[in-house]
């Protein structure tokens, strides 16, 4: 039996950003950005581990919307021509560095970066990464989780059960279609729970969540293992709280690994220091500079105004002693911690997925060498997904959780403030009107049937978490609202003509092809419900 | 190597940008920004001042939000952050078109809902059917001629004008606001359609109601859902009883550590209550 478990958990999520209408279009960047500094790269390192031979378990939360994104073609070869001009870049900028090896050197390491994700992408994978996760949660390495349908911040629909059932039920549906199997665990989005929530989750067949430390530690019963064991909610679903410190650790540009001054700088990027006669090709096509990944300096010290060059032989040392010093704190936790607690303890770690490559350029690496020193090394901890650990471990303590999510403060003031709280009469509005229209036509086909699935998806699309999120980080802001009015007005198009008995089947055809997510959607799946009473009546006061 | 690097910090480079791209921004667009960074007297500055004025401005926006962001908040913002004009964009946000459509500013029906932002403040949005509202205004304005003014004023601490929020503490959550513990009340105007309610309890239930006071009796209009408070800290102090092996547990935690604001329960704030209806 080990001292103790570590539980690695990664949420991948993007929202879903498809513009055929366009022939470029900027946001879609996010999606690129992402599959080519941490997708594809955590996917090298789990090839790398298992062509050495080194055991590991990671779990993976990709979110519907990302899903649905990656196996999309019309973003495949988008990706794939994104990923053509930065080969090309590559080329460049190995020839304008050439005079100086500092900078020429990390300009190497981009031509083998982009090279190999074009290799990967197109011959590994056939374009759809999802492939190669796919292939590590048969081998039994990888868990995959799933997350609510569009990523809704749940505790802000919790009056409307009808729409927790939907962003749950839907996700799982995708899950199974896209993967071939039900998935075990779920991804909150935020971490955002409110007590009863667990409900629909059940329903679902799912059997675990995470959850905020807080939602575990000020629930309504004090858990007797804090965080280090997952509890049970009273319908029986366990929940694994996040660990503070090693959370801190990893998360954390102040205090924690990502700040080293060794490490690739997240800001610099030729997209903004070269002049737009070189790197117009390379930024969006009206000279908007945006960041390219070509970044050549170091985090360096922040009392320092210049910027020192990136040494990736430096980080790389740094990535090995940061992973040695990641071990050798869990090891001293997880010993304290086995003199109070009668079973091995679990430290439960969860991080976006985003934050390995795309924010922490060497995260990938990172992950790596702790998986590589747990193997090689007598460390007496050993790595688990939550669905292995609650086979082995059954008996847990009831507590009921409370409402919390990962956020600023741990609650909701991120998703409800001034500069985004006017969207929730507006998306509660569609919810009702959704409810509605299954009310008015329970059994619809042909036709009449295509239009409520649309209705459906624009109001799923609507609860996306990240349309508040960027309204309050002040960037992007219009487009974050033009997508709320777009899914309230299309969807307001559906309920309009259905009431009038007036179709416009181009209109539609039109639609379906923009919002082409949840193509086997059933719009019932908004039926009325009466699960209203059981959320009100769940929270249990301290005693 | 072609020296095309502009050697600066990023901080200085961005700012440098902003103002770039402030300087092709008409008049009217950087006076909205002003307004949005609530700049003290715009239309005195010439432009370059106001261009310096806005890109500080901006700037400071930026450090103090991400003063308060905890980790997981912080990289998300990285990744929807990739080029300088989306800070700027904020100004034209809520005036965005789609194909000439815009948001509903009602659904013609009277509904109140109650969303709780964390343990010691919620959101509250109404709405109230128009033609009501119309009637309710007429109301409300022969009602201000009338003498039953004063005693309103004096009911309410301020001038009221017809209409009010109410905030009900509930025993558990299923029960009626009628059988509320306790309720306080909140004068709001008949052009308010939402508000922040500093909650005086954790650990309890509240709902809300609006109400409209009119000469001769204060009418419920509408009644929101109910939102439970969580107790917003450990069920027990760590100290009460720390040899117990969940406070040894607990100790080993870190909790000072955990980026969440606590909370007990505090006296009650804005008590100020209605006639029985």
């Amino acid at each position: 039996m080990p001292n103790g478990y570590l539980l690695l958990v990664m949420h991948a999520h993007l929202p879903f950003v498809r513009h055929p209408e366009h022939h470029w279009f900027l946001e879609e960047n996010w999606l690129f950005e992402a599959i080519s500094e941490t997708y594809l790269p955590l996917l090298r390192v789990m090839e790398r581990l298992e062509t050495d031979g080194v055991p590991f378990r990671l779990s993976i939360s990709i979110s519907p919307t990302l899903s649905a994104m990656l196996r999309d073609e019309l973003l495949q070869q988008r990706y794939l021509r994104h990923l053509e001009l930065m080969c090309e870049l590559a080329d460049r900028e190995l020839e304008r560095t050439s005079d100086d090896e500092r900078f020429h050197k990390v300009a190497r390491m981009y031509k083998r970066l982009f090279a190999e994700n074009l290799s990967d992408f197109v011959e590994k994978y056939d374009h759809n990464v999802l492939k190669g996760f796919d292939y590590y949660s048969k081998r039994g390495k990888l868990e995959l989780l799933t997350t609510a349908a569009t990523h809704a911040y749940l505790p802000l629909y919790q009056q409307y059960p009808e729409a927790i059932k939907a962003q749950v039920q839907v996700a799982v549906d995708q899950h199974r279609k896209v993967f071939g199997k039900p998935p075990k665990g779920f991804w909150l989005p935020e971490c955002g729970y409110f007590p009863g929530l667990e409900e629909e989750l059940k329903d679902q067949g799912l059997r675990y969540f995470f959850s905020a430390s807080h939602g575990i530690l000020y629930g309504y019963t004090k858990p007797e293992n804090g965080v280090y064991k997952p509890t049970r909610c009273p319908n029986g679903l366990a929940v694994f709280g996040r660990d503070v410190d090693s959370a801190n650790a990893v998360w954390s540009s102040e205090e924690g690994y990502p700040g080293d001054p060794s490490y690739r700088d997240f800001y610099r990027d030729i997209g903004f220091d070269l002049p737009l006669d070189y790197i117009g090709d390379y930024i969006h096509e009206d000279g908007i500079r945006i960041h390219t990944g070509f970044k050549y300096h170091a985090i360096t010290d922040k009392s320092d105004p210049n910027k020192r060059p990136y040494d990736p032989d430096e980080a790389a040392r740094t990535v090995e002693a940061h992973a040695e010093n990641f071990i050798y704190n869990q090891k001293k936790q997880l010993k304290k911690l086995g003199k109070i607690m009668s079973e091995p303890p679990v430290i439960t770690g969860p991080f976006d997925a985003e934050l390995f490559g795309h924010w922490w350029f060497e995260g990938p690496q990172w992950i790596e060498s702790v998986i590589r020193k747990l193997h090689a090394e007598d460390t007496g901890i050993e790595m688990v997904t939550g669905a292995e650990y609650l086979k082995q471990y059954t008996e847990l303590q009831e507590v009921q959780p409370a409402f919390s999510s990962w956020g600023n403060k741990g609650y909701s003031e991120v998703w409800l403030d001034s500069s985004n709280d006017w969207i929730y009469r507006h998306l509660h509005k569609i919810v009702e009107r959704m409810i509605d229209l299954v009310d008015r036509f329970p059994n619809e086909s042909g036709l009449k049937r295509r239009f409520l699935e649309q209705a459906a998806r624009e109001v799923l699309l609507s609860q996306a978490s990240d349309w508040p999120f960027i309204m309050r980080a002040g960037t992007n802001v219009t487009y974050a609202v033009r997508r709320i009015k777009e899914h309230v007005k299309n969807f307001t198009t559906v309920y309009d003509s259905l009431s009038r008995g007036e179709v416009s089947t181009e209109w539609l055809t039109s639609v379906e092809r923009r919002h082409n997510i949840f193509p086997d959607i059933d719009y019932r799946v908004f039926a009325r419900n009466a699960r209203r009473h059981e959320y009100s009546s769940q929270p249990k006061h301290h005693t | 190597m072609r020296d095309l690097t502009v050697v600066i910090a990023f901080p200085t480079m961005r700012r440098n940008m902003i103002r770039e791209r402030l300087q092709e921004l008409t008049g009217e667009q950087l006076h909205r920004l002003a307004d949005r960074y609530e700049l003290d007297s715009p239309g005195e500055m010439t432009r370059d001042e106001l261009i310096e004025a806005v890109a500080e401005a901006i700037n400071e926006h930026r450090l103090e939000r991400e003063a308060g962001n905890d980790h997981p908040v912080a990289v998300q913002e990285k990744k929807y952050e990739f080029y300088i004009d989306a800070v700027l964009d904020g100004a034209e946000a809520r005036s965005v078109e789609v194909d000439d459509w815009d948001l509903p500013e009602q659904y013609n029906e009277t509904r109140i809902v109650l969303l709780l932002r964390d343990p010691s403040w919620a959101y509250v949005y109404w709405e109230i059917n128009e033609s009501y509202l119309s009637r309710l205004a007429e109301d409300c304005a022969s009602a201000d001629a009338d003498e039953s003014s004063e005693e309103e004023e004096q009911e309410f601490g301020i001038e009221f004008d017809g209409l009010a929020l109410r905030v009900h503490e509930l025993p558990h959550p299923d029960a009626e606001y009628s059988k509320a513990l306790y309720t306080f009340t909140i004068p709001v105007q008949l052009e308010d359609h939402s508000w922040y309610i500093n909650l005086p309890k954790v650990g309890t239930h509240y709902c809300t109601s609006i109400v409209a006071h009119t000469a001769d009796c204060v009418q419920t209009l509408a009644v929101s859902n109910v939102v439970s408070v969580p107790p917003g800290d450990l069920e027990s102090p760590i100290d009460e009883n720390p040899d117990a092996p969940a406070n040894r547990v607990l100790s080993l935690t870190n909790l000072d550590r955990m980026p969440v604001e606590t909370y007990s329960n505090r006296m009650p704030q804005r008590l100020i209550s209605l006639p029985d209806e």
